[in-house]
């Protein structure tokens, strides 16, 4: 298994960091993000309304360039929504979203250039094959056919996809899927990714490998933003963290200052609640 | 149990129905249709009665005979066009649950009972009994009859819903099944006027007809009557046993494909071969709007819901043609040239409602609306000017009339680029419930049929106004041969043809521009 080394990727430089810059704005930091002191992506009192239902209510998140940050929070914590208006998918009732300074919904262009996503439960256009599917990315993108060719051949073989390209996506497993749409959300070399639930589904396998993918991306100066309810997979891979719950941010900032010295995992649960100590109904012991 | 059952089937309805205001409109468009079939149904029987007396007996116990065995035919082959939403009751989904089959399928018999078309159903075959009140066991006989009749169609329907689902499990396998029950579905009432152009040259053809039907199990209900007002009670008797046995089977039936897929649910994939490169990406212009313009092309083939559409589209020309080649139906020859281009533009205003949240893609690669329109565009007129031309110089050799070939031609292909442009504007703005490219064949998202009839509808007013400056001096061409007459025509055709489609895509690509994200919400929210 490659943990081990990808924990040291990850923590080896992130509670260094941490401890040097405590906050964005301080001083400069040889190895940190504070050499680019813009955030890659600032959401700022971000608002949606879904009828009488409050998605997100109010959302400031500042995910600093060069972070791998993860986003936590219960189902319907408003994780998708905040995601989706962030990268231009659905329109915000209240608030701005900067990607590297451009306001997304200002100049969807231009912001769009610098994000490649991956949704959850969104469609793929899977009765093109894999290659195909990630050609056509590329090519939506305004990239080279050269280019395209290129980095698809690439990407598929990155993602150990190169024997399954000439399939329909459709006939593709859920995890082959995950890892067709990740290589679309990379083909126009981003330099934001936003990942919703990226290692649902996923084998142990593929997902130690789309880690270091990731870990590699940030080491090359990309931002990560990551939505899981996997908090040991967060505590592991991500150096920021932000939870959310009800629409609402409960806490954000680096991973070792929310968690305060607990697993991220009890953490959440001492910030979201919601936990109970009963066994359950006395029926549903057998005994 | 079974009332249980029936509360969730109609609350999934109901609130299905909430979320979606338009597919109730849908519903309600599809009920006033059907209201309006069952309207003309009970004024023949009233007619019927009425003219008891002059009517010959036997003419009117054909024409019920024939009527009911139609009834039965149209609800057995009726999965095949459509289940609505009575999928929702589908044994299969229940197998996690401690329920008996049995009390499975009395609530699926109740739920179809229940749906629009069965509550016409039984309205109608009540209505039967009006012929027969000229005496008291014969109206009894017809109610006993129609009872049975009633029965055999609900269960005959869902053994081939049940069927249909099981042999449907591999997508591959399903894919094909589609396509070749589609074919004779759209072409069946076409079919059904050239049977009955041919028919009515033989006037005594229901005398012939009808005593036969009455002997299988699609008559033998709606001949039980009239055998009782004749006094033919043994026969009526033979008869209603007939019905019963044929209803027992088909309960046996069901039951048996019922079980044998709780076990096996129906789920399979099937794999493809693989090749190197990617395909139409590397012929096309290295742009975005080619980009788009593969991706429909190969989606025209490899979508199951494009190729049934791009299939009927092609089969029904070669049906006018066939039909107007013989018999006194010529007029319909020099008919299939626009027919087809139109169908083909149209079928391609539910474009954005078949991507769903596939969509999405466009909108994150921030692709320009026009590009969007362009490309889908494009991929319309690839396949549609080949087809249209070739339709319509078949129809002007079929036609024998070689001088009609360009007006044809004029008028075919502004239909054509003008019902693209109009697809462009509607499919950008409208959001239909639509199939899931894996979705059976054989399903509809409840009350998509009445609103696909009101927007085509829509559309097909919207082709003949704008099209009417090339189609109104085309057909006084075709008709006074007039040689001005044809110049206006062909001169006007290629002015209004590409400004229709320019039109269209430009303004299809601002709505886009300007409202993709609502679009992909509505998307989402509707086609998941």
């Amino acid at each position: 298994m490659s943990t081990p080394e990808q924990h040291d990727a990850v923590s080896g430089r992130a509670p260094r960091s941490e401890q040097v810059a405590p906050a964005p704005g301080l001083p400069a930091d040889p190895v940190g993000h504070a050499p680019d002191a813009e955030p890659a992506l600032q959401i700022t009192e971000l608002a949606k309304r879904f009828g009488s239902k409050i998605a997100v209510n109010g959302i400031t998140l500042s995910i600093p360039t060069g972070s791998f940050y993860g986003l936590v929070g219960p189902n319907g914590a408003g994780k998708t929504t905040t995601l989706s208006m962030a990268t231009g998918l659905l329109r915000p009732d209240h608030g701005t979203v900067a990607v590297h300074g451009v306001d997304v919904w200002a100049h969807p262009v231009e912001a769009k250039r610098q994000i490649g996503v991956l949704g959850d439960g969104i469609r793929l256009f899977d009765r093109l094959t894999g290659r195909q599917l990630v050609t056509y990315t590329g090519m939506l993108s305004g990239l080279d056919r050269p280019v395209v060719a290129e980095r698809t051949d690439e990407l598929l073989a990155l993602l150990d996809l190169t024997a399954d390209a000439g399939q329909l996506v459709t006939d593709y497993s859920a995890g082959m899927t995950k890892k067709i749409a990740l290589a679309c959300a990379l083909i126009h070399a981003p330099r934001l990714l936003v990942l919703d639930e990226p290692f649902e589904s996923v084998d142990p396998v593929s997902a130690a490998n789309i880690r270091d993918i990731l870990a590699g991306y940030v080491r090359g100066g990309g931002t990560v933003i990551v939505s899981s309810h996997s908090m040991d997979l967060v505590q592991r891979m991500c150096d920021h963290v932000a939870v959310i719950a009800a629409g609402r941010v409960l806490a954000a900032g680096t991973t070792d200052e929310v968690r305060q010295g607990q697993t991220l995992e009890d953490r959440f649960v001492e910030l979201v609640g919601g936990r109970h100590s009963e066994e359950g109904p006395a029926w549903l012991r057998n005994s | 149990m079974v009332a249980e059952l029936l509360r969730l089937r109609f609350r999934v309805l109901g609130n299905t129905l909430s979320r979606h205001p338009w597919q109730l409109v849908g519903m309600i468009i599809g009920g006033l249709y059907a209201l309006g079939l069952l309207a003309g149904a009970v004024a023949g029987l009233v007619a019927l009665r009425v003219g008891e007396g002059q009517i010959d007996p036997s003419l009117r116990d054909a024409i019920l005979v024939i009527a009911g065995s139609l009834l039965v035919l149209g609800w057995t082959v009726g999965p095949f066009v459509r289940t609505g939403g009575d999928d929702v009751l589908d044994p299969s989904r229940f197998s996690h649950l401690p329920i008996a089959t049995d009390t499975l399928l009395r609530a699926a018999f109740v739920a179809t009972l229940l749906g629009i078309p069965g509550i016409v159903t039984i309205v109608a075959v009540l209505a039967t009994v009006i012929p027969w009140t000229v005496s008291l066991p014969a109206a009894l006989a017809a109610l006993i009859g129609g009872a049975l009749g009633v029965v055999t169609c609900v269960i005959a329907s869902r053994v081939v819903a049940s069927l249909a689902n099981r042999l449907a499990a591999g997508r591959r396998f399903r894919e094909v099944v589609g396509l070749i029950v589609i074919v004779p579905l759209v072409l069946l009432a076409p079919l059904l006027n050239l049977i009955g152009a041919a028919a009515s040259s033989l006037t005594d053809l229901p005398g012939i007809v009808a005593p036969v039907l009455a002997w299988t199990p699609l008559g033998a209900p709606w001949a039980i009557p009239a055998d009782v007002a004749a006094g033919h009670g043994g026969v009526a008797l033979l008869r209603l046993l007939l019905c019963l046995a044929v209803i027992a089977l088909l309960a046996l039936a069901w039951k048996r494909v019922t079980i044998a897929s709780l076990g096996r649910p129906a789920t399979a994939s099937t794999r493809t071969r693989s090749r190197s490169g990617a395909g139409l990406f590397d012929v096309v212009p290295a742009t975005v709007a080619g980009a788009i313009a593969a991706r429909a092309l190969i989606y025209w083939f490899k979508d199951p819901r494009y190729s049934r559409q791009l299939v009927s589209v092609v089969a029904l020309p070669v049906l006018f043609l066939a039909l107007g080649s013989v018999g006194p139906s010529g007029f319909m020859i020099p008919l299939a040239g626009p027919l087809v281009a139109a169908m083909l533009a149209l079928t391609m205003y539910t474009d954005v409602s078949y991507d769903g949240s596939a969509f999405a893609a466009h909108l994150t690669r921030s692709v320009r609306g026009r590009d969007d329109r362009w490309g889908r565009a494009a991929a319309g007129l690839v396949l549609g000017i080949p087809l249209t031309v070739v339709v319509v110089v078949v129809s002007a050799l079929v036609g024998g009339d070689g001088a009609d070939a360009v007006p044809l031609l004029a008028i075919s292909l502004t239909v054509l680029f003008a019902g693209v442009g109009i697809s462009a504007v509607s499919s950008a703005a409208v959001v239909m419930p639509v199939q899931k490219p894996s979705d059976s064949p054989f399903s509809t998202p409840p009350g998509s049929a009445g609103i696909s009839l009101l927007l085509s509808l829509v559309v097909m007013v919207a082709l003949l106004v704008v099209t009417a400056p090339v189609v109104v001096p085309g057909i006084i061409a075709m008709v006074t041969g007039s040689t001005a007459a044809l110049v206006t025509t062909v001169v006007v055709a290629i002015v209004l043809a590409p400004a229709l489609l320019v039109i269209g895509v430009v303004v299809g690509g601002r709505v886009l521009d300007r409202k993709g994200p609502e679009l992909l919400a509505r998307l989402t929210s509707m086609n998941a």
